[in-house]
């Protein structure tokens, strides 16, 4: 141990300023955003007063530096003490904070290394408490021996993470599982088996299916596709020609070919641009991923310059959500997300943005390690509710859905174009018949679209979980053991009514989840049995 | 008010068709206290009447704003508005007098279709007109309870109990509980949340310690 006496008050390292200031400024830009952009749009207009623009300047400079006076006060506030069963945190300037955190009820440590971090051997350090409780540990910038130990005693004292935790459980099987969770959980922070790593080449295809990445390519697609009858060329050469015009000038006299090889080259740049961009970011936010599990924990680290490790409990985790875009899907991979109890206020309020808890994410992982893994979250419950997007499984709704989408969408079209109508009688506006044309023209795509979404949504249950499947391009499905549902609804429409269904919607610690225009026999049916499984469950649900 | 006990089971609970074992073996569905046969309670009689006060208040409010704003245009616009668009303020404030008609007529309508029930294990909130819905709040789940009224609210002897489960989302709340019913629910309430606490963590203690023996 490198400090003299370990049970002492210690403080964070300098560096954690960057930190307290970083929070200050995040604060401060989101309260005073309002007022910030006024401020600076006046700099032009007072540019010849010269006492008015100092005023200005100094007010405006004053802003900018109070996160790092406030990040000092802060800092020199800051102090934690390791004890031999419990964290204490002191800090606070005006208001004092004392943390108090008996390990017992830490359920995970994540550890964050920015490159500063990283030079000097520091680790910033975050303690994920059960969700009831508000204030959270965070230890900005501590020595990494530190932490390290920090680490070990947590898992000394809270040993058995898995199932096990559970103790007697809704099923008769929690004895022998807890006791075979038991002897694999060890003490220490030794890494359990590997379970996922990705390499160089996998970025490449994150970055390929990353979100920004798709529309760029849902573009490119779309256009090639309809490049190759020849056709239908001349639209689309047109449109190019006209948003291009200054460009295509210079090549007027090489010919339609030529202007065919330019477009192509455009969009072979556009796209090279966009996946150059998102394999990068791939690269900066997951590059050496690892995702192992031990004794009930997962633990992800990742990162090329900030390095995170991510460890979630298993019995924290309240949902899978297992998403499949185009591009994933063409490459057969999925991605997948295990959410834990979100950090809401008591008061039902909104998460505010530092106090989201990190999510386990991967990636990218194939249809068998995404089984695994649901296996391993929901061990003995849930086993045979469906997590993959593609699944059999899972069961559509109701076409009625298709209608009551449709209608939806048409009402959204209607008032747009109905104020366009409007702002075109009043002569403001394109001519009405152009307009008219469009909305005809939108009405078969919002059905279009209507019935694309009911194609994409399905649900499924078994004895102990739901999954619900979600999506219009690509699709995901988000599972969840029923015994974690924190209240459910069945709402009707009047549609629904009249064709006897419900839409069941339950609210899970992490988000809500809707099953839209089931059987209403069905829906109340599966709320009862939620509830009746919520109700003589006796295990913790976080 | 409290009903104790679940409901008895009903033959109505329809069967599910479900592909696989989705029934318990130890509970058929069938014996799963259903929600369609609990006895509704009704929000207090004076609720509506509440809620009608608030709503002539606001529409008070309103046909003030709306008068200041027409007093508040210039002589210049207001014969501009008269030449052009002679029906625009007939046509406004019409609008605005069948909103704050309607709105102090709608509650007479949506209060005798909310109601409540309360479970050995759960609440029940339903409401709506057109759109019903049917909450149900599982006592086990509810982190904490609270009990809220507005000088109006208290004078008619009314309050609203939120129940706050983790995860939060909106609408969490009865509103228009007689005072001393409100706070015997919070009261129960709160015994349910802290019976089940305590339950779990003995649960919780004895299995870690009988695994750690192990």
């Amino acid at each position: 141990m490198s400090p003299p006496n370990p049970g002492d008050w210690q403080r964070s390292s300098p560096f954690a300023l960057l930190f307290f200031a970083g929070n200050v400024f995040r604060i401060l830009a989101r309260a005073m955003m309002g007022a910030l952009i006024p401020l600076i749009a006046i700099v032009p207009l007072v540019r010849d007063d010269p006492r008015a623009l100092g005023i200005l300047l100094l007010v405006l400079g004053a802003i900018l530096l109070l996160p790092f006076v406030v990040g000092t006060v802060q800092w020199a506030c800051f102090r934690f003490r390791i004890a031999g069963d419990r964290l204490l945190i002191r800090k606070g300037v005006l208001k004092k904070t004392a943390l108090d955190l008996p390990y017992e009820r830490v359920q995970g440590i994540n550890v964050r290394r920015s490159p500063v971090d990283r030079l000097f051997g520091l680790v910033t350090v975050t303690l994920d408490t059960s969700g009831s409780v508000q204030a959270e540990g965070k230890l900005p910038s501590i020595k990494a021996e530190v932490a390290h130990r920090l680490q070990r005693s947590v898992t000394a004292l809270r040993p058995v993470l898995g199932g096990a935790a559970a103790g007697e459980g809704d099923s008769e099987a929690a004895g022998r599982s807890g006791s075979a969770a038991a002897a694999e959980a060890r003490p220490g922070v030794e890494p359990g088996p590997v379970l996922l790593r990705l390499g160089p080449a996998d970025m490449v295809r994150i970055g390929l299916a990353s979100r920004n990445f798709i529309f760029v390519a849902a573009l490119v697609g779309v256009l090639t596709d309809l490049l190759q009858p020849g056709d239908s060329l001349d639209p689309i050469l047109e449109a190019i020609e006209a948003g291009v015009d200054s460009a295509a000038s210079a090549f007027t006299g090489l010919g339609a070919l030529a202007q065919v090889g330019l477009a192509a080259a455009v969009i072979a740049s556009i796209a090279g641009v966009a996946l150059l961009l998102t394999v990068t970011a791939a690269f900066l936010r997951h590059h050496n991923f690892t995702l192992q599990h031990d004794g009930g924990r997962f633990r992800s680290r990742a990162g090329l310059l900030t390095q995170r490790e991510v460890v979630v409990e298993a019995p924290k985790i309240q949902q899978l959500t297992v998403s499949q875009g185009l591009v994933l899907r063409w490459l057969r991979q999925y991605r997948l997300y295990a959410l834990p109890a979100a950090a809401v206020s008591p008061e039902g309020g909104r998460v505010s943005a530092v106090e989201v808890p990190d999510v386990l994410e991967v990636p990218l992982l194939d249809g068998r390690l995404a089984e695994e893994l649901r296996t391993l979250v929901f061990e003995r419950e849930a086993t045979a509710v469906p997590v993959l997007p593609g699944s059999l499984g899972l069961k559509r709704v109701s076409p009625h859905y298709i209608r009551a989408l449709a209608l939806r969408y048409s009402l959204v079209l209607a008032a747009v174009f109905g104020t366009l109508l409007l702002l075109a009688w009043a002569g403001v506006f394109a001519r009405t018949s152009t307009i008219l044309f469009w909305w005809a023209a939108s009405v078969p795509a919002a059905a279009l679209a209507a019935w694309q979404r009911w194609r994409r949504q399905g649900y499924a249950y078994d004895r102990d979980g739901l999954a619900s499947r979600s999506g219009f391009i690509g699709s995901e499905v988000k599972a969840f053991p029923l015994r974690k549902v924190q209240s459910a609804t069945v709402r009707q429409s009047p549609l629904q009514r009249r064709k006897g269904l419900a839409t069941l919607r339950v609210q899970l610690a992490c988000g809500r989840i809707t099953v839209p225009y089931i059987d209403r026999r069905v829906a109340c049916a599966l709320r009862d049995y939620i509830l009746y499984r919520v109700e003589s469950s006796r295990r913790r649900w976080h | 008010m409290v009903a104790e006990g679940r409901g008895p089971a009903t033959s109505a609970t329809p069967q599910l068709e479900v592909a696989g074992d989705f029934f318990n073996p130890e509970v058929p569905l069938d014996a799963l206290p259903g929600v369609e046969t609990v006895d509704w309670a009704p929000l207090h009689p004076r609720f509506a009447r509440r809620l009608q006060v608030g709503a002539a208040i606001r529409a008070v409010v309103y046909v003030a704003a709306a008068g200041a704003f027409q007093m508040a245009v210039s002589p210049r616009n207001r014969a501009a508005i008269a030449e052009s668009l002679p029906w625009l303020p007939a046509l406004l404030w019409t609008a605005l007098g069948v909103f704050c008609v309607c709105s102090i007529v709608w509650p007479l309508i949506a209060v005798p279709r909310r109601g409540y029930v309360v479970r050995e294990k759960d609440l029940l909130y339903k409401s709506g007109v057109l759109w019903r819905s049917v909450k149900a709040f599982p006592f086990n789940r509810v982190q904490h309870t609270k009990l809220n009224s507005t000088p109006l609210d208290r004078r008619f002897g009314l309050a609203s109990l939120s129940v706050f489960p983790a995860g939060g989302g909106l609408g969490n709340h009865v509103r228009g509980l007689g005072r001393e019913t409100a706070e015997r629910l919070r009261v129960y309430i709160s015994e349910r949340i802290e019976s089940g606490a305590l339950a779990a963590d003995s649960d919780e203690r004895s299995g870690a310690a009988g695994n750690a023996g192990r």
